[in-house]
């Protein structure tokens, strides 16, 4: 017997079946926790805080899935806004505090992630949201343009722009780090 | 082909989202213009350069502390509701002991205020009246108010 697809585990999921819910978390967590690390810069605590709560709030409204949409574009939806809040919050948090405190508040780069994707990294936490969420979702998930569309919740024709002006500056802030 | 136009097309070939009947017109712009060359190389060191951030896995277990967390939200997804008047004002709840008692209080104030305030102002009053002094300013004598005492046989008086 095939395995159930991810919308059929999705629509149990909205009828209160925890184990259909279990087995897409198990399948998606990965995805999830990395595009959320990728996209707000966060260390793996906080990137997993982020990712608990896009899974419970895609258990609470579970009941209004429509299997029109993929389940892991729907789940990087709810993970997209999650990130635009934590965002938010915290550029409110650094201009409330606006001393050398809240520098030292930030997270710690673990130290796998400092040696020779530092620079990659700052260049894309350097870009703004929409741009860094097109870039991650096609570099690093492999999503067709049409997806990041349905994510981002914009036109596949402002998809393609993000990408390229997003491109166009990763360019070049790589090639000043470079140079 | 300007260059704008040209750049894009090679942004959308990155990835795999340009149509085949622009690629001549793109390959033939490449041919001719060497900073639009030198932004197709660089768009793929910087696809290259991407590749290599990689992040940890998740920690072990969070699909438990997910599962753990939705099993105490209850047996089934909720469906959104608004809040009732009745959840929303449960603050109020412990509020009427405290405020009849606040009302209780500012209530014996007030009476003693006004007793004391209407004690002076008698007070005055009699004084005024015992020295033969008129206790308000007469009316002026075109006013409304004379005008109705008029009518009502008070001015005769």
């Amino acid at each position: 017997m095939p395995p159930p697809s991810d919308e059929d585990l999705m629509l149990s999921a909205g009828r209160g079946d925890r184990q259909a819910f279990a087995l897409l978390v198990d399948r998606h967590h990965r995805a999830v926790s990395q595009f959320i690390r990728r996209f707000v810069g966060a260390d793996r605590h906080s990137a997993e805080d982020i990712a608990q709560d896009v899974f419970l709030s895609a258990w609470r409204t579970a009941r209004s899935y429509r299997p029109r949409a993929k389940v892991l574009t729907w789940l990087l939806r709810i993970g997209t806004n999650a990130c635009l809040n934590h965002l938010r919050g915290r550029r409110l948090r650094d201009r409330l505090m606006e001393s050398d405190q809240h520098v030292e508040d930030q997270p710690a780069t673990p130290p796998s992630e400092l040696d020779a994707d530092s620079g990659v990294r700052q260049a894309v936490e350097a870009l703004p949201p929409t741009q860094r969420a097109a870039i991650v979702l096609r570099h690093y998930h492999d999503m067709s343009y049409v997806d990041i569309a349905d994510i981002l919740e914009i036109t596949v024709g402002a998809v393609e722009s993000l990408l390229f002006r997003g491109r166009e500056r990763l360019r070049k802030l790589l090639d000043r780090e470079k140079g | 082909m300007r260059c704008v136009k040209a750049r894009r097309r090679l942004s959308a070939r990155a990835d795999g989202a340009l149509h085949e009947r622009h690629v001549p017109a793109l390959d033939g712009h490449l041919a001719a213009c060497p900073a639009c060359a030198a932004f197709a190389r660089s768009l793929e060191e910087t696809a290259v350069a991407l590749r290599r951030w990689s992040v940890d896995e998740p920690c072990c277990g969070f699909a438990d502390r997910v599962l753990a967390r939705v099993a105490g939200e209850g047996d089934r997804p909720r469906r959104w509701r608004p809040r009732p008047w009745r959840e929303r004002l449960a603050w109020l709840r412990p509020a009427p002991v405290g405020l009849a008692a606040a009302a209780f209080v500012l209530g014996v104030l007030l009476s003693a205020s006004m007793d004391a305030g209407g004690e002076r102002r008698s007070d005055a009053r009699s004084a005024a009246v015992v020295a033969g002094a008129d206790t308000f300013d007469p009316l002026p004598q075109d006013s409304a108010g004379a005008r109705l005492l008029e009518l009502l046989g008070d001015g005769q008086e």
